[in-house]
């Protein structure tokens, strides 16, 4: 399955709710439905966050399965999906913290070298499909990987998920504007990190696109 | 209003993520079209957003990942609540917990300070609250000033009787405490105890003996005469 797109369902608030209160009398019809509409969005940013396969499947288990046993609490005025990457997040930092005791320090760029990025086959450019979008590409994700995990989790939640600062603070438990400042401190480390030559190479992937198009 | 550089770089991610207003967001763009180091700058965080956004090149979780959910679900049993709780939570339940150390604590160093504390002596007489009759209403309120007057004398009198008693009773008690005194040491006496004689008396009698100038004999009263001027 290395390299395939998968995409999860988008649920309406409405099909989402009948799903959770399905969920909460104990079908295991609605459960499925749930992890299915979700488990491909949540794998992506644990996955990004544990820099390992196994590790990664086994927070989302984790995380569904927690999420279920508590769904009584389940307050109808979040989403499902906020709910879930609260108790992912929350996991993810627990595991990075017993890795550190273990190995002194994480250094999830050693973790990528066995990652997607080195992957011969199944790599989908979402912008262009070339060499140099390829490297630039493992050359952001690198950088992306030596971000703290606060910095790490709001940069994927907010250009991932598409959420905003105060939804972002829900689930890293801070407040909005200390969201603001991690995603500020990330933006400046990967300016820092990411080369001059960057720019001028993903111009010209950019060009390639805009040719390729027309 | 002309912008720098670091002025401009300020806006970096305001202008980025689209929450400039429309005459700033104009002098940001304008400012780009004429200044490379900040047009790489902007497009540096917009080429990782547009990476990070857009890039599916994650593994993907098998078909059965769903099924393999569900069924731990069923196996697991559902009182086992989670046992996440945010720092948020967890700093609430530690100060209800300190509370709860310090609550008692607390009340048990005030009950000991009231233990402990000498009785404040207190005037058992009640206080006149009200002063002279105000003229017109006389009627009304000289009854009241001797009902408190007569009050007042009734419980000086209870303090009087209260006084007295408590004299009377310090007064057996030291009666009490002397005559146990007086047999004690006549106790002391019959079972041989020497009054006045410490125990460093006892031990460094023989000592003392030694060191003692031996005694002088008695001179006759005659050459005492003699010798006196």
């Amino acid at each position: 399955m290395d390299g395939q797109v998968a995409s999860d369902e988008r649920l309406s608030r409405y099909r989402e709710r009948e799903l959770i209160e399905g969920a909460q009398r104990g079908c295991g019809e609605s459960a499925h439905r749930l992890v299915d509409a979700y488990q491909h969005r949540l794998h992506a940013f644990v996955w990004r966050m544990v820099r390992d396969r196994h590790d990664a499947e086994e927070v989302c288990q984790d995380a569904f399965l927690r999420a279920f046993q508590a769904l009584e609490q389940f307050d109808f005025a979040y989403r499902f999906s906020t709910w879930l990457y609260t108790i992912a997040y929350r996991l993810c930092l627990n595991l990075l913290r017993r890795r550190r005791e273990y190995s002194g320090d994480v250094d999830l760029s050693m973790a990528s070298s066995s990652g997607p990025g080195d992957r011969e086959s199944g790599v989908v450019d979402a912008i262009a499909d070339s060499d140099e979008a390829r490297r630039l590409k493992k050359v952001i994700w690198e950088s992306v990987d030596h971000l703290t995990p606060q910095q790490r989790a709001t940069v994927l939640l907010f250009y991932r998920e598409a959420l905003s600062c105060q939804e972002i603070g829900g689930i890293l438990d801070m407040p909005a504007a200390t969201v603001k400042s991690h995603l500020h401190r990330a933006r400046s480390r990967l300016r820092e990190m990411l080369s001059s030559e960057l720019v001028d190479d993903w111009s010209v992937v950019l060009c390639r696109q805009a040719g390729s198009v027309a | 209003m002309f912008m720098t550089c670091r002025h401009i770089r300020q806006l970096h991610d305001a202008y980025v993520d689209g929450e400039l207003s429309g005459s700033l967001k104009a002098e940001v763009h304008a400012h780009l079209l004429q200044c490379p180091e900040c047009q790489r700058r902007v497009e540096t965080i917009r080429a990782c957003g547009d990476v990070i956004a857009g890039d599916r090149s994650e593994p993907v979780l098998d078909s059965g990942f769903a099924t393999r959910v569900v069924a731990a679900l069923q196996k697991v049993s559902p009182p086992e609540a989670p046992t996440l709780e945010t720092r948020r939570a967890r700093r609430r339940r530690l100060w209800r917990m300190g509370l709860g150390a310090i609550l008692p604590a607390a009340a048990a160093a005030l009950f000991f300070c009231v233990l402990i504390w000498p009785p404040m002596e207190q005037e058992i007489g009640p206080k006149v609250v009200a002063g002279k009759a105000v003229s017109g209403v006389e009627d009304v309120v000289n009854p009241a000033l001797d009902a408190v007057a007569d009050t007042r004398e009734a419980a000086e009198n209870l303090n009087h009787l209260f006084r007295v008693s408590v004299d009377q009773a310090h007064e057996q008690v030291l009666r009490a405490s002397e005559e146990q005194a007086r047999k004690l040491a006549e106790a002391r006496l019959d079972q041989g105890y020497k009054p006045g004689v410490t125990v460093w008396d006892v031990l460094f009698e023989p000592l003392t003996d030694l060191l003692e100038p031996p005694p002088q004999p008695v001179e006759d009263p005659a050459q005492e005469e003699v010798v006196r001027f």
